[in-house]
């Protein structure tokens, strides 16, 4: 209970946060928010009764000492498997994004040259593409050297690593 | 019972992560998420009964206190945060773009790529029609084979993110 009031809480936080200035990094600073909320959250934990005013001792968390763990775990998934992902897709979704525009067209709809062209309210397929290179370019993933890309360090690692998973899950081409 | 709950919660996600992986490396899987959702279902499933009819004492020296309901509860839960975390792992490596993009670079003739190669119109394609094909068969899109229509489901989706992106005050993205 005390971790969705904890997510709540934040949710509140991080749209007051986006709406008053603007944020350059916002997955950075959300998940510099969530470090903070941590510590609060067992602080919260350890003064509130286990009862919360209002539990009857049948739901409450045994053995005891799991209580805060399982806390802390509900608001660790919470955050990294909903809130920042939310985010992320509300941000950067690429499908849904296309969604949108395609939404957004109406009953006339789009064929792929439109949506290509129309992609991101008109900023086009090229904006994006050249938005995700820009994300590898900042991180050092890739490098730019005479106008061939070559990875990093970091990048050679993540493109081994990330490969021998799709193997792994049998995954063939992209899409 | 929370702690029982969580550990079988935990475990039958181990079983389920070993059913994605081995189903997904020995078949030709055509709609993936379904059998996704469809083992994921079988270990729920599998988490509610094993927490249900577990013995309270069967971990030595706990003395459960919580009612027995609360053993399916606490498995339902570390099995939908398991799965909130997985999925965006398990979707980044099937289907992220800039994965994509250092992988590219990896498997060409020396390790290197030219940007205009990567950034070609018809790479651009390549990836836009695999996506309206994945978005058509999760009902999201209609075509008639040249146009794309948003179903009540995709309309009701773009309604729902574009109201967040106008909230958080995020501009159009993607």
């Amino acid at each position: 209970m005390l971790a969705g009031l904890t997510a709540l809480a934040f949710l509140a936080v991080m749209t007051v946060a986006f709406r008053a200035r603007p944020i350059r990094q916002k997955a950075a600073f959300l998940t510099k928010l969530w470090l903070v909320s941590v510590p609060i959250l067992v602080v919260v934990y350890l003064l509130t009764p286990p009862s919360l005013w209002l539990l009857p001792e049948a739901v409450q968390d045994d053995p005891g000492w799991f209580g805060p763990i399982f806390c802390i775990g509900l608001w660790f998934a919470g955050f990294f498997g909903g809130l920042l992902q939310l985010y992320n897709l509300t941000e950067r979704g690429m499908s849904l994004r296309m969604l949108i525009d395609v939404a957004e067209a109406g009953e006339r709809g789009m064929n792929v040259d439109e949506i290509m062209s129309g992609y991101s309210r008109g900023q086009g397929i090229t904006w994006m593409y050249q938005k995700r290179l820009d994300g590898l370019l900042d991180q050092q993933l890739v490098r730019l050297e005479n106008g061939m890309l070559i990875n990093g360090p970091r990048g050679r690692r993540l493109a081994t690593t990330f490969s021998r998973l799709r193997r792994l899950f049998g995954l063939g081409a992209w899409t | 019972m929370l702690l029982i709950g969580s550990l079988l919660g935990g475990l039958w996600f181990l079983l389920f992560v070993a059913a994605h992986v081995g189903t997904f490396a020995t078949r030709p899987i055509k709609n993936r998420s379904a059998v996704i959702l469809l083992l994921f279902g079988l270990a729920i499933l599998g988490a509610v009964l094993s927490s249900t009819f577990v013995p309270a004492d069967i971990i030595p020296g706990v003395e459960p206190t919580s009612h027995r309901a609360m053993s399916p509860l606490a498995a339902l839960l570390v099995m939908a945060c398991c799965f909130v975390l997985y999925m965006p792992f398990y979707y980044t490596i099937a289907t992220s773009l800039s994965v994509q993009t250092v992988i590219a670079i990896d498997d060409a003739p020396g390790h290197q790529m030219a940007l205009a190669a990567l950034a070609a119109p018809e790479v651009y394609e390549k990836i836009i029609a695999g996506r309206l094909v994945s978005m058509v068969q999760a009902s999201n899109l209609v075509s008639d084979g040249y146009r794309y229509r948003a179903t009540p489901k995709g309309q009701r989706t773009a309604r729902i993110f574009g109201t967040l992106k106008e909230v958080w005050r995020l501009g159009p993205g993607g």
